[in-house]
């Protein structure tokens, strides 16, 4: 659910017009990660990102695809500067394990931990990838300066709130993973990475609805001006094979099927879509800044549903306590979820 | 030597690639010390094939137990079994 952001190198920014009167911190700044957790769970939101609780325990999904994504962004990047194909691929490489020691190198080494999010696995996926894909229809689009569009953020103005008698822009940000172009028709493409430990047959149908990759929709035609036909959701899948000798398939023989473990669906937005969007997204913030506004110290449960999704929720324990603080200071640390930082500013 | 997370990224990286050629090479010496094994084991004892001269004398004592007898259906499963025992 989280965005798998990249910290061992700043973010650019495209960002949208803000008033010059507005000081920098009053912005409100909402990005998908918030509000689909608010919808998802209220009280969830609230500890997270107005209460600022954030686990103190590691999480490995996030780490193992911040790096895949680092090292994908590290290929695209070294074929736009026209580095050869090995030498690409050696950047990529390169960027996962460096992503990885900029968040602490916690991730195991071998495929062969308990922990099937290893850093072997991670650089193996990357090499598989990029053969899978190494006739892909798509090639780097680039700005003016020669510059590829990976890895940007963006700062989408959504409206205006009245805080504290003042009005302020709220602002939607985001990152595309990547802009292509396609050689069949010249259209642009949002490239969408996303590891996961789902079956790929299911998720790839998981592309519409989808609020965030309507977003990046939106945002690509909004801030850019670009005419993007949609977006691929392009995913690997991190599975939990041992390494396997006794065949001749290379692939194999580093837990990875070749075949299998990697999917793309191409998915389109109309401009009716982009409007529900619009909408959806805006009602979700006016709902969020209300409550938020509002100092109500507890909000709504959506219990028991949103307490077991995604493996369960980190704050479970919590909200089953009748001394919640104490577990809120022991296990958890105060951190603000910033999701402007990096994209508005070098973090 | 150093955890790779201090390693330099080259470092790192050949040290990771490393993992599998030393996994290959341990499966490599496993099959080769299968072979090994399997060439020091004895080979299994066969049953001696019976020489000609054997075999002549076997059919010779056969017959003439078939002709003292006159031909019984016990003579001739017996000498069947012979048969197949040679």
């Amino acid at each position: 659910m989280s965005q798998q952001i990249i910290i061992s190198r700043p973010l650019p920014l495209i960002q949208e017009f803000v008033p010059e009167d507005v000081p920098p911190d009053e912005i409100i700044y909402v990005d998908n990660t918030i509000l689909s957790t608010f919808k998802t769970c209220e009280e969830k939101a609230r500890l997270a990102y107005t209460e600022d609780w954030q686990t103190l325990k590691t999480a490995p999904a996030l780490d193992f695809g911040g790096c895949f994504h680092a090292g994908i962004q590290g290929f695209y990047d070294a074929i736009a500067d026209g580095k050869d194909r090995e030498h690409c691929i050696v950047e990529a490489e390169h960027a996962f394990i460096k992503e990885w020691q900029a968040r602490g190198g916690n991730l195991p080494t071998s495929l062969e931990d308990d922990e099937k999010r290893s850093v072997e696995r991670g650089l193996w996926m990357l090499k598989a990838y990029i053969a899978k894909w190494k006739n892909e229809v798509y090639v780097n689009h680039t700005d003016n300066g020669g510059r590829p569009y990976t890895e940007l953020g963006f700062s989408l103005y959504l409206m205006d709130w009245v805080r504290k008698g003042r009005r302020v822009p709220v602002m939607f940000v985001g990152r595309w993973d990547r802009i292509m172009r396609s050689r069949y028709d010249g259209k642009l493409w949002v490239f969408e990475v996303k590891t996961t430990s789902s079956g790929l047959t299911y998720f790839v149908l998981q592309v519409k609805p989808n609020h965030q990759i309507t977003g990046y929709v939106y945002a690509a035609r909004e801030i850019l001006g670009l005419d993007v036909a949609g977006v691929v959701w392009d995913c690997a899948f991190v599975s939990s094979r041992k390494p396997n000798l006794k065949t001749n398939d290379h692939w194999l023989q580093v837990g990875i099927d070749f075949e299998k473990d990697f999917a793309r669906q191409e998915t389109r937005r109309t401009f009716q879509d982009l409007e529900e969007w619009l909408f959806d997204v805006r009602k979700a913030t006016r709902d969020y800044l209300t409550l938020q506004d509002s100092g109500e110290p507890r909000w709504h449960r959506n219990a028991p549903t949103a307490c077991h999704m995604y493996g369960g929720c980190q704050f479970r324990d919590v909200c089953a306590s009748n001394n919640p603080s104490t577990i809120l200071s022991s296990e958890f640390k105060k951190e603000k979820w910033k999701p402007w930082m990096g994209i508005t500013e070098d973090a | 030597m150093k955890p790779l997370s201090e390693m330099s990224t080259e470092e790192a990286r050949l040290e990771i690639l490393r993992l599998r050629e030393r996994r290959l090479q341990a499966r490599q010496a496993e099959i080769d010390a299968e072979k090994v094994v399997k060439e020091k084991k004895p080979p299994s004892e066969k049953k001696k094939r019976p020489s000609d001269g054997e075999m002549d004398s076997e059919l010779g004592s056969l017959l003439d137990s078939l002709l003292t007898d006159g031909g019984t259906n016990e003579s001739l499963d017996r000498m069947l079994k012979n048969l197949e025992n040679l």
